[in-house]
């Protein structure tokens, strides 16, 4: 499903339909997701649509810029120990239609059911997109269209043992990149103590060869958001 | 005509020339601040933006009337002379004005509200248009355009309901004495869960309040970001009601029974 399409094409994926036609009026958009029907007319000269995964921030509508992943099992951190682990993260996807910078899709959906969680309390604290995943020690299999992997690296830079329930990321930060196989991000979370803990991306993908994602959330419109996110309320 | 002297020795064409000058220095300033807009509108908060456009605007009529001063012989040390007394006048004259100024400045700084949030002044409920030095403007949610003075939204009771990034709402459910309220509790749990805003954490919750008169009394209480806490609370209530329907968990009508000392007898 994911990369260049030329129009006009038709795509399906279980209960997902898209139909990209071309008439004299110009290109038609029609995409099917359960009971949600879009139909969209692009007006311009445009000869292909690239669907590609984004960030997952932006349904049910674009609420908060932070993904807040609970791990099932507390993880228990020796200090000074470093860990590869990888979870999930649910995956939103974009069309864009080629030309111009490409940088705002015209259609965003996912197989997945949004959530939201607030971290912190409620005066300081953000509201995050929110996602369950299984403490995994290899990679996972799972389906590109409905989960992506974050490949996360934790180290314990404090003095004392912690528990780590969750991680908080800033999507200003975040580097997608997709094949037809996997969608994937690479993380770190540097933990300080129970109460400070800092998570990064990586610019790098971790399997060489895979295509960097279209960004919604660009940094550089956001210089005073940053691209880390500071976890203060807790871990 | 030009050269004919108004005042003290200013021709028109100095009095001309002064509003030239304060007009290019003024444009020139909002030709900054629009500039400033442009470039910060995906940067910074609307707040920021607006507060820093207002300074700009500000400083460079304060720059202008610096500028012209001269031009018009307006001697800045007879100011200072007759400043006192003209300030103790304008004091007398304007004392809400500069409250109200004075109450603008501190609105702006100490920012217990901003533009764009939702609040309560004054028994006024609607979204902060703009602040502004002298007053402050609100747009009621049915359209209406309030203007507040800046002193009585500084001095006044202020609910701002976007000042916290979650808040919590609630609803009093009554069900049937003989319907299942365990079940009624789950298919609310379920329905909770599955709204994607209604907020993981803190978590919802579900539990018998009271036994009423007529009925079992659930209480449902959900956080939801602060932005969208109404658009849920009708959104889920009403699915509430409708799926309790579908599983024949109803809503009683107030109930009363009436017993009589002596039966009546039947006629046959």
């Amino acid at each position: 499903m994911y990369g260049v399409h030329r129009i006009s094409t038709e795509i399906v994926k279980d209960d997902l339909s898209i139909i990209v036609s071309r008439d004299e009026d110009g290109v038609l958009y029609h995409r099917v997701l359960g009971d949600v029907v879009v139909e969209k007319q692009i007006l311009g000269a445009t000869k292909t649509l690239l669907i590609c995964p984004v960030e997952p921030m932006n349904l049910p509508k674009a609420l908060t810029s932070s993904l807040l992943v609970e791990f099932q099992k507390p993880l228990v951190v020796e200090p000074g120990y470093k860990k590869r682990i990888f979870v999930t993260f649910p995956v939103e996807i974009g069309v864009f239609t080629g030309g111009g910078k490409m940088d705002r899709p015209i259609d965003i959906f996912t197989f997945g059911k949004p959530k939201f969680t607030l971290y912190g309390d409620v005066k300081t604290g953000s509201i995050c997109k929110y996602w369950m995943s299984d403490l995994n020690h290899r990679m996972p299999d799972v389906d590109p269209a409905y989960e992506g992997i974050i490949d996360l690296n934790i180290s314990n830079r404090g003095k004392r043992w912690v528990e780590v329930t969750k991680a908080v990321f800033n999507a200003y930060g975040m580097k997608m990149y997709y094949d037809s196989e996997l969608v994937s991000m690479k993380a770190k979370m540097m933990i300080q103590d129970d109460d400070y803990s800092e998570t990064e991306f990586s610019v790098k993908p971790f399997i060489d060869g895979m295509r960097l994602s279209k960004e919604v959330y660009i940094q550089s419109k956001q210089p005073l958001k940053g691209s880390k996110f500071i976890m203060e309320g807790g871990i | 005509m030009m050269e004919t002297e108004i005042y003290s020795g200013v021709t028109l064409f100095e009095i001309l020339r002064s509003i030239l000058i304060l007009l290019v220095i003024v444009i020139i300033g909002k030709m900054i601040s629009l500039n400033l807009r442009r470039t910060l509108k995906d940067k910074a908060s609307k707040n920021l933006i607006v507060t820093l456009s207002k300074i700009i605007n500000y400083v460079a009529l304060f720059i202008g009337v610096i500028v012209i001063l001269p031009i018009l012989q307006i001697n800045m040390s007879g100011f200072l002379v007759a400043g006192g007394i003209i300030a103790i006048v304008i004091g007398f004259a304007s004392q809400s004005i500069v409250s109200n100024m004075i109450s603008g400045i501190f609105l702006i700084f100490e920012r217990p509200i901003q533009i764009d949030d939702v609040v309560n002044i004054d028994g006024n409920l609607g979204i902060v248009e703009d602040i502004r030095i002298i007053s402050t403007s609100i747009r009621t949610f049915d359209g209406v355009f309030v203007r507040i003075p800046n002193e009585k939204v500084f001095t006044g009771t202020i609910t701002n309901f976007l000042e916290n990034v979650a808040r919590r709402f609630e609803y009093d459910i009554g069900i049937r004495y003989q319907d299942d309220a365990d079940r009624a509790m789950e298919i609310i749990k379920e329905l909770i869960e599955e709204h994607p805003l209604a907020l993981k954490n803190p978590p919802p919750q579900t539990f018998v309040h009271d036994l009423g008169a007529s009925s079992v009394k659930l209480k449902v209480r959900i956080w939801a970001p602060s932005t969208d806490w109404f658009q849920i609370r009708m959104e889920l209530l009403w699915q509430i009601k409708k799926t309790l329907e579908e599983n024949d968990i109803k809503v009683p009508f107030t109930q009363q029974e009436v017993w009589f000392m002596n039966q009546m007898e039947e006629k046959s």
